[in-house]
């Protein structure tokens, strides 16, 4: 016979607490999991349900954290921003096959005072883009699935504007709804510009220093040189940003794009623009796909949706760099942000990890510096553009706003590291996260994601591979030099100093 | 999936019946905390909450390095704060008792 066993009160409790403490942990455990694996935790993509919060209102300034040595600084002639410049270099010196002598007044006067551009220039022509086209043939079959999709995404477009007295007062009602309050128009202008897709919203005062002095390229209305004269309706820039897709950035820079968040961002501030004209004011937009008359970055800074990063980019509490921005410029009533200053500037002096792991040296690793009268960091474009055109795959590289620690997901962890290093005043809290940023997380050697090894930032997900989805021959696998950014430039007559 | 409020709801009531039970325990040994001492005890839960937490938030966030630095270091903290908890607290408290 068995003796009868009864389980008393005390005893019932203690298993049940011990039961109780594992299945806690476990919880816990799925629920950090969960935040880290969810497409919820990819940033931005609650933004229609306005989901993605940060309470900016602690952190407003009166100025902003990039410094003014001019009162008002110069214009940025569009004929200087990189792209413009190359397809320019194209066309005169190599299309025209008139090489130097094809080259027209503006062109060699540029290049009389900064020959070392175009040095890297030509090497980019001569040289990396030669290169590439061997490198793809032998590797661009791994990367077809990601530029299918990222051709998908270009596919729907805004049509370019035209000059600004003809687009943006295209489509006016009229006459114009009178506005009873520009603080409530305010919120209404960031809730419907959340609604069109933007993760964050800000407004500014219209600044003229931003605006290009002259036409970079031909398109909107303008010819290449002409100058770009700011219409009186110009009175406020309404700044936003679209995140990108989450694994691909991870993936950058081989399986890279930026087609996604420049569409979702250009066809947001179409619909802004459609928005405010109905209700009877100019508007324009300034965005990837409709076109720029503008510098972008600081009209994000102004309108207190983050501080300049080391990189160049405008950097968020809520994305980090990881976004594409889009402005739309109008007269609508409404009321100015001010700036925010979250710590950033301070953390970035710290960081250096996007400065440390470009494979192209783009990025300084000293101070900001005056530039056009303007105290920032600015990226050395050529060394940056230079290694884009070398990358099989994308032909682009977005490494930077991949690896910057404020980029990671919208989970717990890295949202109350975010929050506590924005409310340190004393830098220690941003000199700790650097250290365990720097020994936790993994950052590769910049010189895998060169050819032939063609590496990426994080394994790309399963559905950019080619695998098992489509048939395609692998890659050849034949071994191809790596091709050093420095050694390269070493050759060069004047080496860079930056 | 897990990120709701029923999940969160279980690890309610399994850290309530943790601590119930815990007490229960500490009872039939007939030994009493005072509040410091519950305040570390307390501390070494939510630490160990954390070390598991930070794991696998790293892990699903594909930074694998993260996540198992994290978890071998945070969980050697841990670790230390039981040994030296039970050492200097516990054990002593226990022998009186017994």
């Amino acid at each position: 016979m068995h003796e009868k066993r009864s389980l008393s009160r005390r005893d019932f409790l203690k298993i049940a607490g011990a039961a109780g403490g594992v299945a806690s942990l476990a919880g816990v455990g799925l629920a950090g999991w969960d935040s880290g694996a969810t497409g919820q935790a990819h940033t931005g993509w609650q933004s229609e349900q306005g989901l993605v919060i940060f309470n900016r209102e602690p952190f407003r300034v009166d100025k902003p954290t990039y410094g003014l040595a001019k009162a008002i600084p110069d214009r940025l002639d569009g004929r200087e921003v990189i792209f413009n410049r190359d397809t320019a270099l194209k066309a005169q010196w190599y299309t025209s096959k008139k090489g130097e002598a094809g080259l027209d007044g503006w062109m060699i006067d540029y290049y009389a005072k900064f020959p070392e551009k175009l040095q890297l220039d030509r090497v980019r022509n001569e040289k990396i883009e030669p290169e590439r086209v061997e490198n793809q043939k032998k590797y661009g079959n791994q990367y077809i699935m990601s530029q299918i999709w990222s051709a998908a995404w270009s596919a729907v477009s805004v049509p370019r504007s035209d000059l600004p007295e003809k687009t943006d007062l295209e489509g006016l009602q009229k006459p114009a709804y009178k506005i009873k309050d520009p603080a409530a128009m305010s919120r209404l202008i960031k809730k419907v510009t959340m609604t069109f897709g933007a993760t964050m919203v800000g407004i500014a005062k219209f600044n003229p220093a931003w605006v290009y002095s002259h036409a970079g390229a031909d398109g909107r209305g303008y010819k290449r040189g002409d100058p770009i004269n700011i219409p009186d309706w110009w009175q406020y820039a309404i700044a936003f940003g679209v995140p990108h897709e989450w694994d691909i950035v991870k993936s950058n820079p081989t399986y890279g794009t930026s087609s996604d968040a420049y569409n979702r961002s250009s066809i947001a501030a179409a619909r802004l623009v459609t928005f405010i004209k109905r209700l009877g004011y100019p508007a324009r937009e300034e965005s990837p796909n409709g076109g720029y008359d503008t510098m972008v970055p600081p009209i994000l800074i102004d309108a207190g949706l983050g501080e300049q990063g080391r990189f160049g980019f405008c950097i968020t509490p809520e994305c980090g760099g990881n976004f594409r921005p889009a402005v739309v410029f109008t007269n609508l009533p409404l009321v100015p942000d001010k700036p925010i200053n979250m710590g950033l500037k301070s953390y970035c002096m710290e960081c250096k990890i996007c400065a440390e792991q470009c494979p192209s040296r783009a990025i300084p690793f000293d101070e900001p510096k005056e530039i056009r009268g303007v105290v920032k960091w600015t990226i050395s474009h050529e060394r940056c553009f230079n290694y884009w055109r070398s990358v099989v795959g994308s032909g682009s590289c977005r490494i930077c706003l991949a690896l910057c620690p404020w980029s990671r997901k919208d989970a717990w962890l890295y949202n109350m590291t975010k929050s506590m290093l924005s409310r340190d005043p004393t830098g220690l809290m941003a000199k700790m996260s650097v250290e365990a940023q720097k020994f936790l997380y993994e950052n590769p050697d910049p010189q895998t994601y060169y050819a032939p090894t063609n590496a990426s930032v994080r394994p790309p997900e399963w559905w950019m591979q080619n695998d098992p989805f489509i048939e395609i021959p692998s890659a050849q696998g034949a071994s191809v030099p790596i091709w050093d950014a420095l050694q390269e430039e070493a050759l060069l007559d004047n080496a860079l100093d930056l | 999936m897990f990120d709701n409020g029923l999940l969160w709801f279980v690890v309610g009531v399994g850290a309530t019946l943790a601590v119930f039970g815990f007490n229960e325990w500490l009872n039939e040994k007939q030994v009493s905390f005072n509040w410091w001492q519950w305040l570390l005890t307390v501390g070494w839960a939510l630490f160990l909450a954390f070390t598991i937490a930070f794991t696998t938030i790293n892990l699903a966030a594909q930074e694998v390095r993260a996540g198992v630095l994290g978890l071998v270091i945070l969980g050697i903290v841990a670790i230390v704060w039981a040994v030296l908890g039970w050492y200097y607290v516990l054990r002593r408290k226990f022998a009186k008792t017994s």
